[in-house]
């Protein structure tokens, strides 16, 4: 499928490139790289979330590094098409299409995007794979985590006006997207849907201050089939209980035990379709030598066994030195919430069965604490996450288009009682 | 933590940016361009946040590559310095919200295309100007 993209949209880049090329229209190429280093300083604290793959003491580069391409193709005043492709190392460097699309400047002050556009959920979503144009090696992972689509296919309206001294740009979109990614750990991977995507983002800014609110919604679906032997299980339960209940009330129809109903439990762990939205506020402030940058985060998702609700931000100090030299620290904490609904909803479904032991046979009983107790151990382990992030990042920029960039990174992850931590440096370019 | 307390003090030492001191530098358009713009709205065109004149005319920002006068200009107008300006334009052409100004090579090149093109506005050092442009604005 996603094969048959690719071939689309480069058929579609030959074609206007061709065109382009006949109408003498004006074509530009850029293209970005960020080649990076990653390790743990020690082996016993295990590896360190990173934002697209985790940090271990084995070190990495190929994992964290990547390479991009963009062409904008002015096919007249008013029309252009723009397409960007990017390698990512942990990707095996497959060209991955992450932008195409036709802009049409209906006015000076809108313009629409139709094709293959970024999804601008956070403040740096739009530039997250060029390393050059901020000041860490990767944005705060608290927030900025790769496992998630990126760019939806729909349409994207921009309008731009002034308001006094400030600036306004309001972003629209609506689209949908599909596409297979892979854990931090690189282990599994994940089918995940967005259909129905919607948002807006509205930025102000001023000479030296940026103010950001956004609110997208969408409709989303997870393969869950990782976890489907829990799922399924829950069903299976009941399935196991009302087999014991007719067989009782057979036996005996004075008893007239009623049958359970666990489809609304299986529902509730089964992302599919379930709505999610995502509400974001975000700042940057630049006092001529001093920064800050913050933002935070606020996710929903309808009732599941993996994700419920998080809360993420991350703040961002920083201070310009010397010879193009910038030193910085961050703080990120995240909090995912355990979705209590799920199991005190299994609890009253088979709260009735557990007391009748008499009617329902001993194993049977035992069968039932133990499906529960696991419902409830992996709705709590797989949820119930806090970890705080500090980061101290120094950047040069020792050429006008290229930054080498140094982190030290610790993680302090209440959940697990460990506090890994792990050191990065590279080399981001632009050209 | 020690390592937060050294990064906290080398940003309380952080050493100012010298500033350069510069002859007035004028910016100019086509003699029929009847606009005038405040040095806010001119930092607004170069950084591609607005595309037009206050007229609602579509504008075309030049900038140069010679790098005395280009650098007071970014120091004085854009309030950035080289490496802050080239992180800034690789947010602004990777996201696809503006491109930069476009590039001539010299203060001659700029007076010669102002002189043409009706939607152009350029900066030259104020002693560089002669009567086929119009001055809208003088930076001191």
């Amino acid at each position: 499928m996603y094969k048959n993209k690719i071939i689309y949209f480069s058929i579609c880049l030959l074609f206007l490139t061709q065109e382009a090329m006949a109408a003498n229209t004006d074509i530009e190429f850029s293209g970005f790289a960020s080649l990076v280093y990653a390790k743990t300083v020690d082996d016993d604290e295990g590896v360190l979330k990173g934002a697209a793959s985790d940090i271990d003491n084995d070190g990495e580069y190929r994992d964290f590094s990547r390479l991009g391409f963009r062409m904008d193709a002015q096919l007249s005043d008013k029309l252009s098409f723009v397409t960007q492709v990017v390698a990512y190392g942990y990707e095996d460097f497959e060209p991955k299409f992450d932008w195409a699309y036709a802009a049409y400047q209906i006015t000076p002050n809108v313009r629409i995007d139709v094709g293959r556009v970024r999804l601008p959920f956070y403040q740096y979503s739009d530039v997250l794979d060029v390393g050059y144009a901020y000041q860490w090696i990767a944005p705060p992972n608290t927030i900025y985590n790769k496992s998630y689509i990126q760019s939806i296919e729909g349409l994207k309206l921009n309008y731009t006006t002034e308001l006094g001294e400030w600036t306004s740009d309001v972003v629209g979109y609506i689209g949908s997207s599909s596409d297979t990614l892979k854990s931090s750990d690189r282990t599994t991977t994940m089918d995940i849907d967005l259909e129905d995507t919607w948002g807006v983002a509205w930025t102000i800014d001023k000479d030296w201050v940026s103010l950001r609110a956004a609110y997208g919604h969408s409709k989303l679906s997870l393969d869950q089939s990782q976890i489907a032997y829990i799922t399924d299980n829950v069903m299976i339960l009941g399935d196991d209980i009302n087999a014991e209940v007719d067989l009782i009330n057979q036996a005996d129809p004075s008893a007239n035990i009623p049958t359970v109903d666990l489809s609304s439990v299986y529902d509730d762990m089964v992302l599919k379709n379930d709505d999610q939205d995502v509400l974001s506020l975000g700042t940057t402030m630049d006092f001529d030598n001093i920064f800050v940058i913050a933002e935070v985060i606020g996710s929903e998702y309808d009732a599941n066994i993996s994700i419920h609700k998080t809360r993420r931000a991350y703040f961002t100090l920083g201070g310009k030195l010397p010879h193009d030299i910038s030193l910085s620290f961050t703080y990120g904490k995240q909090k995912s919430y355990v979705n209590d609904d799920i199991y005190e909803n299994l609890d009253a479904a088979l709260e009735p069965y557990l007391g009748a032991t008499g009617l329902i046979g001993g194993l049977q009983d035992a069968g039932i604490y133990v499906q529960s107790a696991t419902v409830e151990a992996v709705t709590k382990g797989s949820q119930d996450k806090v970890s705080d992030d500090y980061t101290l990042s120094a950047r040069w920029d020792f050429q006008p288009n290229a930054a080498f960039k140094f982190e030290y990174l610790m993680q302090d992850i209440e959940t697990d009682d460990r506090k890994p931590e792990a050191f990065r440096f590279g080399i981001d370019l632009v050209f | 933590m020690k390592i937060i307390k050294i990064f906290l003090v080398g940003i309380l030492l952080n050493i100012g940016l010298s500033t350069t001191a510069f002859a007035s530098m004028a910016i100019v358009v086509h003699p029929d361009n009847d606009n005038l713009i405040s040095k806010s709205q001119l930092r607004k065109i170069y950084l591609g946040k607005t595309k037009t004149y206050p007229d609602g005319k579509h504008v075309i920002p030049l900038d140069t590559n010679t790098s005395s006068i280009k650098e007071i200009f970014n120091k004085q107008v854009l309030r950035k310095d080289d490496s802050n300006l080239h992180s800034y334009w690789s947010r602004m052409i990777f996201s696809g919200k503006a491109k930069p100004p476009k590039e001539v090579d010299t203060s001659s090149d700029v007076l010669e295309i102002v002189s043409k093109n009706k939607s152009a506005i350029g900066y030259v050092l104020s002693d560089e100007i002669d009567d086929r442009v119009k001055v809208i604005l003088v930076i001191e």
